[in-house]
């Protein structure tokens, strides 16, 4: 993401972010027999990647684990109603579920987190959700150096490599001790808020500001 | 004698499921005293400081015994919560559990805010708490790019934004560099009201505390005056502690 310490919205995030939006409304509202124009949605988006100077590998590395994930659900869903709509709702999740992942991840790739909340504040999103939204991706972050912490602890007392099942079953418990962690740390991260004073209401700077010049 | 700043009266605390973790603790606080907590790991500290913020409610139930927190004469329960808080500042250990917020100017507003300020006089709050920190100009900083030295003062900055009488510090000096610790203790010497400092430096509790209290296996053993407390050798070694090196270096 851009620019993620500055204060201020730049002028066309809301641009920005009501184009990817629009991109992703277009594409599930359009009935797929209309492919040409799903199509087109694909170049333009494609188009907006490369005005954006997106790396190709940057695409690649995220495409490679999303497709099989997207595949999976474009062929199951089908499956489960006996296929009798056959390729065409199959077609339909693939196209929609790509356009929508291209244009979430053009977002963020012209869009900073910073600039994305105060955006939404200003359209009037509820503040809840960009509590929820704030604490997320502060957290993320933490939580990945959890992660990264249990894995350089994990590699330090491997000496050998291990068969590949074995490699999953180590990798759950990473992932069930990471969400343990992560459990832990909310609580402690609650605490902390209740000793300043929280009772269960988000108050902004903003917010004040505007609620006093209305 | 004056109202102390802080009074335990035979506090007692168990988890659920677990041993007791605090035993009949008592022991009070004068206004503007600056004291010690030390002992082991798992010795009850950190719990014991959680108690004097009120965040571990079930201290005032009828189970464990009642009035065994009180600040400045307020007894802490729920009705009282919100006063004490506004009185007693807590800062925690880790700092990525204090620091929530996306910037540092938020995260010193949160406290101010929950207690209904105007935003210019949360604006006023975070600009002074940020200069008494040393961390003028760092408003719009995200928390997340901050070291781990910075981290803890903007914590700091926080809880002094709220302007609370009593400051309540969780391993202060934890994963800090000797100029952030030192930047630290300086910062805490001004500031005028009553401290109560958990930690394991003890060499840090011989230049800021007169008063140490060695709690072990949820009891407080001692309780007295730092060069005197932390000298004996045999008291120390006792509770898995040891003299600290400013003072062997003296003896």
């Amino acid at each position: 993401m851009s620019d993620p310490e500055s204060p201020q919205p730049r002028t066309f995030a809301g641009w920005r972010i009501g184009f990817c939006l629009a991109m992703i409304v277009v594409a599930l509202v359009v009935p797929i027999r209309f492919w040409p124009l799903h199509g087109v949605l694909l170049a333009t988006l494609w188009a907006a990647h490369a005005l954006a100077e997106t790396p190709l590998s940057y695409l690649a590395r995220r495409l490679v684990v999303f497709l099989p994930f997207l595949a999976l659900l474009a062929i199951s869903l089908p499956l489960s109603q006996g296929f009798r709509t056959g390729g065409e709702l199959a077609a339909a999740i693939a196209f929609r579920g790509l356009i929508s992942f291209l244009a979430a991840l053009w977002l963020t790739r012209v869009v900073s987190f910073d600039e994305l909340i105060l955006t939404l504040r200003k359209i009037h999103v509820p503040e809840l959700l960009l509590s929820v939204m704030l604490l997320s991706y502060r957290y993320l972050f933490v939580l990945w150096e959890e992660l990264e912490r249990m894995q350089t602890a994990r590699a330090a007392r491997t000496v050998q490599p291990r068969p590949l099942f074995a490699r999953w079953r180590l990798a759950v418990q990473l992932i069930g001790m990471l969400l343990v962690r992560a459990l832990t740390r909310a609580e402690r991260v609650h605490d902390s808020m209740c000793a300043r004073g929280w009772d269960g209401r988000h108050r902004t700077l903003d917010q004040d500001r505007s609620q006093r010049s209305a | 004698m004056s109202e102390p700043a802080v009074r335990v009266n035979e506090l007692s605390f168990q988890y659920a499921g677990g041993p007791p973790t605090l035993r009949k603790i008592s022991f009070e606080l004068q206004p503007g005293e600056r004291v010690g907590l030390v002992g082991p790991s798992g010795a009850g500290k950190s719990t014991l400081l959680m108690h004097l913020n009120g965040l571990l409610p079930r201290t005032h139930s009828a189970k464990n015994g009642c009035a065994a927190v009180s600040i400045h004469g307020q007894i802490i329960s729920r009705e009282t919560l919100p006063a004490v808080r506004q009185q007693v500042g807590f800062l925690f250990q880790d700092p990525d559990d204090q620091l929530f917020c996306p910037t540092v100017r938020e995260d010193v507003a949160f406290g101010p805010l929950n207690l209904g300020l105007s935003s210019d006089m949360v604006h006023d709050r975070v600009r002074v708490s940020l200069e008494q920190v040393g961390l003028a100009g760092f408003e719009h900083r995200s928390t997340m790019r901050l070291s781990d030295g910075e981290r803890k003062r903007v914590g700091l900055a926080g809880v002094l934004a709220c302007h609370p009488s009593v400051l309540v510090l969780d391993e202060p000096t934890s994963n800090l560099d000797p100029r952030a610790r030192r930047s630290l203790l300086a910062h805490l010497a001004a500031f005028p009201g009553t401290q109560l400092i958990a930690t394991h430096d003890l060499d840090f509790v011989v230049l800021h505390c007169s008063r140490v209290l060695v709690l072990d296996g949820g009891e407080i053993h001692a309780d007295g005056p730092t060069g005197r407390i932390l000298r004996d050798a045999a008291l120390m070694e006792q509770h898995g502690l040891e003299v600290p090196l400013r003072l062997a270096a003296q003896q």
